[in-house]
């Protein structure tokens, strides 16, 4: 074998990663709608709290879109909901699992568990999550969405944007997280964060779908 | 005599078809076409390194990040000529091993995940080694080529799958510790609460921010200085209990402070300096260990 064939494979090999890594860019799929325009009043809930993130969290998250609004129900309970898309260009910053997220800022992490809830038409995937921070014990219930498959497994949701990636050029991603306090007993929190899920959820599908 | 058959009409041949000469020989005849291939190698990873380093700048975890590729260049050329008289064999191997790590650089890429494809780097080095120069000179460069792998940031996921145990231990300890000096403190997981103040104990006081710094200190020490490998391995060994123990004691020193200074003991410009302090104690406490233990071993 001519040896200089040994160094000309490698230009060869690294080329060919240099190349796909420069030409292939995913397509950042816009939003049906802006998530701005999500309505104040869905159902029995009101919005009563619309917050902003400061530049600093922003700046680490990078959401294509988000949105962190406070809802309240007729009987006066209350229930959060993030909306963090991605529209996968390289603006945009990947997915935060609260996995990662919550315990690196203080919350601890009392149990998390697979929870399908059963929609009108099918079952929505879910994961439900209890942490506890100081005093305040909180409930969520979340899920990841790539391509319109609901996910709650961070590395599914690595290999399903991997192939959504090679497959349609695409990498658009959105986190929806539902929390509500639990002063008390999870049965009741999770009922709560049930009903204000299947609120909300054929709403949010007519924002996220691309 | 036929001949076809006699060995002497071909020259002395090595396994690959080609003659053995030692890496100097090899280097010396090839390096225009090395550097080329490895500038295609910088070229392909400027972006990813570059991210790394904004890494090592921004994050206080991964700081020590700057002086791994220092202390691994250092002993490279500690090694450099047991290096150059290696024989060098030519692997086809080495190819194998590049194009694994350019896939797990395209699959890191693609799922942005930042360990994956800085560890790729590393993998494509080792290819390149072994393909060029063969498993003999590996065998010289693994020591400070492994070592590389310090700098590399934490992944989150396995960061915060330890930072919490972590957490509750250094807590656990140092209020066993401070009760039985008679301070009244009351813990509930990583928080500590005085009858004048509560102090959390936070991810960078668990010992793993330290320890991934100890770390990358410790073992370049271990490599630079400790010979008999007995010792190293004992040395190693105490890289982490030295870092839990020093933080429990910086833990356990600013509950004591903030009981007589309040928060300002706990907080900002104190708060840093004394991880400082702690972090150099840790590395003292190290080099007087491997002073110990080269007595007790001799």
């Amino acid at each position: 074998m001519k040896t200089y064939l040994r160094y000309l494979a490698i230009v060869a090999v690294m080329a060919f990663a240099g190349v796909y890594m420069a030409t292939h860019h995913d397509q950042p799929s816009p939003l049906a709608k802006p998530l701005a325009e999500f309505p104040t009043q869905v159902g029995d809930w009101t919005m009563i709290q619309n917050s902003r993130f400061d530049p600093d969290t922003l700046r680490i998250l990078r959401p294509t879109d988000y949105m962190a609004k406070r809802y309240q129900r007729k009987d006066g309970a209350v229930a959060d909901l993030y909306v963090g898309y991605h529209d996968g260009a390289s603006k945009a910053g990947p997915l935060h699992s609260p996995r990662n997220c919550l315990p690196g800022s203080g919350w601890y992490e009392v149990s998390t568990e697979p929870s399908p809830v059963n929609l009108a038409s099918r079952t929505l995937d879910t994961v439900t999550a209890v942490y506890q921070n100081g005093a305040d014990t909180e409930l969520f219930m979340y899920w990841f969405e790539v391509g319109g498959v609901a996910i709650t497994n961070e590395y599914a949701l690595k290999i399903q944007e991997v192939l959504h990636s090679i497959r349609s050029g695409r990498r658009a991603a959105s986190f929806i997280r539902i929390s509500v306090p639990m002063p008390g007993d999870k049965a009741k929190a999770s009922e709560l964060a049930e009903d204000f899920l299947k609120t909300v959820q054929p709403v949010l599908a007519q924002f996220l779908q691309s | 005599m036929d001949a076809t058959l006699s060995p002497k009409l071909s020259p002395p041949q090595g396994p690959q078809g080609g003659s053995v000469a030692t890496l100097a020989a090899l280097v010396r005849s090839q390096y225009p076409l090395m550097l080329l291939a490895l500038a295609s190698v910088a070229a392909a990873y400027w972006s990813i390194v570059h991210g790394m380093v904004l890494d090592w700048m921004n994050d206080e975890n991964s700081s020590h990040g700057f002086i791994v590729p220092v202390v691994s260049a250092y002993l490279i050329w500690q090694r450099r000529e047991r290096l150059m008289a290696q024989p060098a064999k030519p692997s086809a191997m080495g190819l194998a091993i590049v194009a694994m790590g350019a896939a797990m650089l395209l699959l890191g890429w693609l799922a942005t995940e930042y360990f994956t494809m800085r560890f790729s780097l590393l993998v494509v080095l080792t290819g390149c080694v072994v393909y060029w120069a063969g498993w003999g000179v590996l065998g010289v460069l693994a020591g400070p080529m492994a070592y590389l792998t310090l700098m590399i940031p934490v992944p989150a996921v396995l960061y915060d799958a330890l930072a919490f145990p972590l957490k509750l231990f250094v807590t656990k300890v140092s209020v066993v510790v401070l009760k039985a000096l008679g301070i009244l403190v009351v813990r509930e997981g990583n928080i500590m609460a005085f009858p004048n103040i509560t102090l959390e104990v936070v991810n960078a006081c668990s010992g793993l921010r330290s320890l991934t710094s100890l770390l990358a200190v410790g073992l370049a020490y271990v490599m630079l200085f400790v010979r008999p490998f007995k010792e190293k391995l004992a040395i190693v060994a105490l890289i982490f209990p030295i870092a839990l123990a020093a933080n429990m004691v910086r833990v356990i020193g600013t509950g004591i402070l903030a009981q007589h200074f309040g928060e300002a003991a706990a907080e900002g410009f104190f708060h840093e300096f004394a991880g400082l302090v702690i972090f150099l104690t840790s590395i003292a406490m190290l080099m007087a260990s491997h002073r110990i233990l080269s007595r007790w071993f001799r």
